[in-house]
């Protein structure tokens, strides 16, 4: 898959994984790193970037193994984004299927 | 490379990254070996997984200048935040060089000019007063209306220039929105 798209999307599947529940960030990176075939490195800069813009935000909760972790939380403005975004999405794969599906190879 | 080194490089490379915030990245990167190690993984997979400290300082300084535009858009601010792109790949750096480096000394050299017409002008209405006794007060009066006219285009010069500078820092704006957007995007494959 095309990195730009794969980027591209990357912010939805963060704020789409919070939706459920707050997350340390080893485990955001782990989960979407599984399904999508992508650098964990690009995924940090951008946790960071939606904390920065308010969609997210942190504290820090002791873990039973080591020391504190960073959570990462869904604000209302990142619940949202994720709306949007999920919109946004929705649309465009339908929009691609419409021209792609249908046919095998 | 074990997690030490490459928190060093990482830290090497964050630029003028300051306090909280690259104690921050640090941390989070940190924390991340932490984890990942706990989940098993090795120090090598863990290290190619997050990638070049390098590009991702990179990345992460970027990100911060662009941040900074838009928290206060100066001629410094905005160079900055146009050459860390450039450094991504994500723009090209022909445009850094040329648009803004090649367009700030433009407005610079204007400025000078229009600095230099109202002190050419003010040298004429000096000039003009020690030829009082040789030349007659009709003299003087022509000279001190040509010098006032010089100053006047002087004046409009600059206010002109002033207009263009702030046009080409629109320019700018709307170009680091557009660049940001596409870092967003990840537009950056050639580093990839």
């Amino acid at each position: 898959m095309n990195t730009q798209l794969k980027k591209g999307v990357l912010e939805l599947c963060v704020l789409e994984l919070l939706r459920t529940g707050d997350r340390y960030g080893y485990e955001l990176v782990a989960k979407i790193s599984r399904s999508i075939e992508i650098s964990e490195g690009t995924i940090y800069p951008l946790l960071r970037r939606l904390q920065n813009e308010g969609y997210m935000s942190t504290y820090l909760k002791e873990s039973s193994e080591g020391p504190p972790r960073k959570y990462y939380q869904l604000t209302a403005r990142g619940e949202e984004k994720r709306k949007e975004y999920l919109k946004d999405w929705r649309s465009f794969v339908s929009g691609v299927e419409k021209i792609v599906g249908g046919h095998s190879e | 490379m074990n997690k030490e080194q490459y928190l060093k490089q990482l830290s090497a490379n964050l630029g003028q990254l300051k306090g909280a915030e690259r104690e921050d990245i640090l941390g989070d990167i940190a924390e991340y070996f932490d984890c990942a190690a706990r989940d098993g993984q090795s120090v090598e997979a863990i290290c190619a997984h997050l990638g070049d400290p390098k590009k991702l300082a990179r990345e992460y300084w970027a990100q911060h200048c662009i941040e900074r535009v838009h928290v206060k858009a100066s001629p410094g601010s905005m160079a900055r935040a146009l050459a860390s792109s450039a450094a991504l790949g994500t723009i090209n750096f022909l445009y850094v060089l040329f648009v803004v480096v090649v367009g700030y000394i433009v407005i610079a050299a204007l400025y000078v000019a229009a600095v230099s017409i109202g002190l050419a002008g003010i040298g004429v209405l000096v000039a003009g007063i020690p030829y009082t006794l040789l030349m007659g007060a009709g003299f003087v009066v022509a000279t001190t209306f040509a010098g006032i006219a010089v100053i006047c285009v002087g004046i409009l010069a600059f206010i002109g220039t002033m207009k263009l500078a702030g046009l080409f820092k629109r320019v700018n704006m709307a170009f680091l929105n557009n660049i940001s957007n596409r870092i967003r995007r990840g537009n950056n494959e050639q580093n990839d």
